[in-house]
């Protein structure tokens, strides 16, 4: 496993949480990055989420959970570059961004996280540099890895929450049992073409995925417009944001749907699955 | 008995609906919904691309599955299963 961090400050920290893997040299920024500990914010982090602080129900409070939070983002393509910008621009903490794959050209009409000059490199890496220079406060710990049974617990660590940003079901099962077994809040989300849709699991209070979804769709290569998954991807964002913080009303057992050609939402009520083989029972 | 079917994502390009109200004979159940679908447009169900709920739950978990009865009120929801990221 590949692990790219964006600041040296957090280094040994995170290396007692992963003592097992290899380090990788840092990603410039993240020099001024208070302490994961501190209850103040500085007065560069007031001037900089001003305009979300003085948003009701948000505050200083907010914004200090926000810091200390640590988001996992499964997944560096189309949803992860909007997650994982919104999030890193709204002061989060920590980004565990995990993907495994490299830019492509024919990534770029969507991943806006990635640039022309990231053509090559590993998606994680291209991630970390480009949060490094849009917010030097969050730290990115960039995971060059697989997802599976055996990989989630290191990938997802001390995470707050799972932003599920994949492009396929048989890897969001894997997050789904995971945040099953653990109790850790996750925001499902897809997209196909100009169509998107999501919700946010917490189980046993909601229906989990596989209550939702029993059986994964057949595999496809997916046509998808870039901003498509940059409404959805700020959907997965902002709730995400309102988890984190506490504000808000998070769409449980609601299913989202989104239909961009014809520009309406439908929401869907959900109800959890008794014989559930992940959440049944719980 | 009148209940309500949603088309929505891609399942709306077969229908060329989005949303349409039935009525039914007392008794009618989730397997005659099918049939109708099949002979009205061609939808044939159970299809592993597309997902169909009934009052926001799949039919598949119904413990009484496409026997499930309907009632005055009822919403279906038919929409293709999203997977991409």
């Amino acid at each position: 496993m590949r692990v790219i961090r964006s600041a040296s400050f957090h280094v040994s920290q995170e290396a007692k949480v992963q003592k097992h893997l290899p380090l990788l040299p840092s990603i410039p920024g993240g020099y001024h990055m208070p302490q994961k500990e501190s209850r103040f914010l500085t007065r560069d982090e007031l001037k900089r989420y001003n305009r979300q602080i003085i948003l009701d129900g948000w505050g200083d409070d907010a914004q200090l959970r926000i810091r200390n939070a640590t988001a996992f983002i499964a997944g560096a393509g189309g949803l992860g570059s909007a997650v994982s910008l919104y999030l890193a621009a709204a002061g989060a903490g920590t980004l565990r961004i995990c993907d495994h794959g490299e830019v492509e050209l024919s990534n770029l009409n969507r991943q806006i996280m990635h640039t022309n000059e990231s053509q090559g490199k590993k998606k994680v890496l291209s991630a970390a540099e480009r949060i490094a220079s849009l917010n030097p406060h969050v730290r990115t710990v960039a995971l060059d890895e697989g997802i599976d049974d055996h990989s989630i617990a290191d990938l997802v660590a001390d995470s707050d929450i799972i932003v599920d940003c994949m492009d396929n079901f048989e890897t969001r099962y894997v997050l789904n049992r995971f945040a099953v077994e653990r109790g850790i809040p996750l925001v499902h989300a897809g997209i196909y073409g100009m169509a998107g849709q999501i919700t946010f699991i917490e189980s046993p209070a909601t229906p989990c995925l596989q209550c939702i979804f029993p059986e994964a769709p057949p595999p496809e290569v997916f046509p998808v417009v870039g901003a498509t998954v940059g409404v959805i991807g700020s959907l997965e964002a902002l709730e995400a944001l309102k988890c984190l913080t506490g504000t808000g009303t998070l769409l449980k057992s609601r299913l989202l749907l989104f239909e961009g050609d014809i520009m309406k939402f439908e929401e869907l009520p959900l109800e959890k699955n008794p014989s559930c083989s992940v959440c049944g029972g719980k | 008995m009148k209940f309500t079917i949603k088309y929505l994502v891609s399942v709306r390009d077969r229908t060329g609906k989005r949303e349409e109200e039935l009525d039914f004979p007392e008794g009618s159940m989730l397997k005659d919904v099918s049939e109708w679908l099949q002979a009205s447009y061609g939808l044939k169900l159970p299809d592993p691309g597309l997902m169909n709920t009934l009052n926001g739950k799949g039919w598949s978990q119904y413990p009484e599955k496409m026997s499930t009865a309907l009632h005055e009120g009822d919403t279906i929801c038919i929409f293709s299963r999203i997977s991409g990221g």
